[in-house]
């Protein structure tokens, strides 16, 4: 029997929904302070247009869905859902007021794009962009980086008695705390603390290349945005490569590092155990998987010198394993790349990062939990017929594999197979080459951001419509959008 | 005559250099890999430092790409640099194509004669009467709902 959703649940969803708005238009006060600051006056209107509109839909949700049941799973999975969609086409809003994109389309696709912590982009003459909005693109990665639905949880009272529900929909599969307000607290005061360092860090390496001491700071917020939410928009449409600097490569590739690494494994090793660095599932998952890939990406760019290859290969692999999608090379350059390279890339970009990090694809704990159960059942096969063999693995406590773990990872890591492959589909349908369209559709539903030039203002609208999708789906770890989506099928089944 | 004019243009050819198509350099990359290239573009951002030299970065339609000078002073002749507020000016590049920079290890050109073709100038924001008036509008909508909200969820505290 399925539970079906009444009146009443739909009331407590726009309700919360109505509040979620309320909170986005708050962040749209940075981006209109910023457009302030620096004279830029058409932005203003667009930021300030966008922040009464959302503040106004808030408003309405909240007075026609009055708060009429406490927050369940089933409400949960409705809101953070609808909420993603809804932030993505509110925040859309400032952006398309620019005439940067093409259309609403574009602007929704860059707003999910940076919400989804993804960084495909479809903006025109970025070069010429406004502060204000190069910093809303990028401030949507933070926001959604911590989890838009996290993110209001943590401020919004009514909201705590749902908010485990609202945290796993949001495709997180730990607590840090036990209580999930504490987990959200703990998480934006990391996020805050790597932001202090890393915007200083960022300040100082741009305003020694040149960049005055204003605009150095802008950028920084950016790069850190987007390197440490694993997002990988740039302010400048050369990407990395605009800045020329060794060192900045270098410190976003510490970034990305950290913004792929679980956020428990933060709190572990600040707070309990600093070798657990050394022992962590995950960690020995993510060091075993780059090297074996950066050994193949080797080979497969052997003409080229070995500094170019740490240049123009590796800093791709590490952009792409954590899920990040900065590049310091042209699209045209990375599609120059030999189809095994392009495949290792692809590789890459679909394992993803840590589980409780900014990163998506089907994540390094899987992919560990998939070579031992491999691995176990080729032991099993070679004991002794009444031996009792069970494989564990270390993450910050040592646990037995159990059944429900290996459920869980095949049912997620078949979902996201199954997005990949109809997301590449896709792709062919419209007429592009085949690993181009496996390359982009992974990079779209892993929220890598990498490009090999498909994703451009004028991709067929079907595609960007699929690419939309996939950042979604991909984001949210598919759970809240097929269990909402089954609740709808179950109310025409009433 | 026809001949001499033949000759004039023709004659001279070799000794001109034209501005090629960015995109078509960097699509046929490995062709122009260490050769002399001339290219037309906009100055976008501003100048780097980098080691024995400034990088620009210079744009010309949908592709951009860094251009390393070792004349550090090449610089001066630049005033505008494109921005939001700015049209950055429209300069002709000389100098070699790397595709794979040995000093660098990036994808640039080294250049050695800039040239200002057209300067810059500053882009004069237009305000749209549309938005300032959505924006009134909306004000005063959100101020209504808002008041209206407050009211009520005062009043449902009540309750």
């Amino acid at each position: 029997m399925i539970i079906s959703p009444e009146k009443r649940d739909f009331s407590t969803i726009f309700h919360v929904i109505g509040r979620l708005c309320l909170g986005l238009s708050m962040f749209m006060l940075l981006p209109l302070f910023c457009a302030l600051v620096f004279g830029e006056y058409e932005p203003f209107y667009d930021f300030l247009i966008g922040f009464l509109s959302t503040a106004s839909l808030g408003f309405v949700l909240m007075l026609l869905f009055p708060f009429k049941k406490e927050i369940g799973w089933q409400h949960s999975f409705f809101i953070v859902s609808l909420g993603w969609l809804v932030a993505s086409v509110m925040g859309a809003i400032p952006l398309y007021l620019s005439r940067h994109w093409e259309s609403f389309l574009d602007a929704w696709f860059e707003a999910m794009s940076g919400f989804a912590t993804t960084g495909l982009i479809l903006v025109k003459d970025l070069d010429h962009l406004s502060f204000s909005h190069n910093l809303w693109r990028h401030l949507t990665m933070f926001i959604g980086g911590q989890g838009i639905i996290l993110a209001s949880i943590s401020i919004l009272s009514k909201v705590r008695n749902g908010s485990l529900g609202l945290y796993i929909g949001e495709g997180r599969q730990e607590k840090i705390f036990p209580n999930i307000i504490a987990t959200a607290r703990f998480i934006w005061k990391v996020s805050f603390i790597y932001l202090t360092v890393g915007v200083t860090l960022f300040t100082f390496l741009l305003s020694y290349k040149g960049l005055g001491i204003s605009k150095a700071i802008v950028h920084g917020f950016c790069l850190f945005f987007a390197s440490f939410d694993t997002g990988g928009f740039a302010p400048q449409s050369q990407n990395i490569a605009y800045y020329h600097s060794f060192s900045l490569e270098i410190a976003t590739m510490v970034f990305m590092l950290l913004g792929a690494i679980n956020f428990n494994l933060h709190f572990w090793l600040w707070y309990k155990n600093k070798r657990e660095i050394f022992r962590n599932f995950e960690i020995r998952t993510f060091i075993i998987s780059l090297f074996s890939l950066t050994i193949l990406l080797f080979f497969s760019l052997k003409p080229l010198t070995h500094s170019v290859i740490f240049r123009k290969g590796f800093y791709q692999l590490v952009s792409a394993h954590t899920g990040c999608g900065f590049t310091n090379l042209a699209p045209r350059e990375i599609l120059s790349f030999a189809p095994l390279s392009l495949t290792l890339l692809i590789l890459a970009m679909g394992i993803g990062g840590g589980v409780c990090s900014t990163t998506g694809g089907i994540k390094l704990l899987r992919l560990g939990f998939i070579f031992k159960a491999m691995a176990g059942e080729i032991k099993r096969a070679i004991m002794p017929h009444k031996a009792v063999y069970r494989e564990s693995f270390h993450h910050l406590k040592d646990t037995l594999i159990e059944e429900k773990h290996l459920k869980e990872t095949f049912v997620i890591v078949g979902f996201y197979f199954l997005v990949y492959l109809l997301g590449g589909l896709m792709g062919l349908f419209h007429g592009y080459p085949p690993l181009a369209s496996f390359f982009e559709s992974v990079s779209a539903a892993a929220n890598v951001g990498l490009s090999l030039g498909v994703t451009n203002p004028g991709m067929p609208s079907g595609l960007k419509l699929t690419y939309i999708c996939e950042m979604w789906m991909g984001r949210l770890e598919f759970l809240s959008i097929f269990v909402s989506l089954s609740y709808i099928v179950s109310l025409f089944k009433k | 005559m026809r001949r001499i004019i033949f000759l004039i243009i023709f004659g001279l050819f070799p000794l001109v250099s034209y501005p090629q198509s960015l995109e078509e350099i960097l699509k046929n990359s490995q062709d122009f890999d260490n050769r002399k290239i001339v290219f037309e573009g906009e100055v976008i951002g501003e100048p780097l430092k980098g080691e024995e030299g400034v990088w620009i970065n210079v744009k010309q339609g949908k592709v951009s790409i860094g251009v390393f000078l070792e004349d550090s002073e090449a610089i001066n002749k630049i005033k505008n640099y494109g921005s939001y507020k700015r049209r950055g000016d429209w300069v002709q590049i000389e100098g070699i194509f790397f595709n794979n920079c040995p000093i660098h290890l990036e994808r640039d050109v080294h250049a050695y004669k800039l040239k200002v073709i057209k300067p810059g100038f500053l882009l004069r924001e237009e305000i749209s009467l549309f938005k300032v008036k959505l924006s009134l509008g909306l004000a005063l909508l959100c101020l209504t709902l808002g008041i209206i909200c407050f009211i009520n969820l005062k009043y449902v505290r009540r309750d």
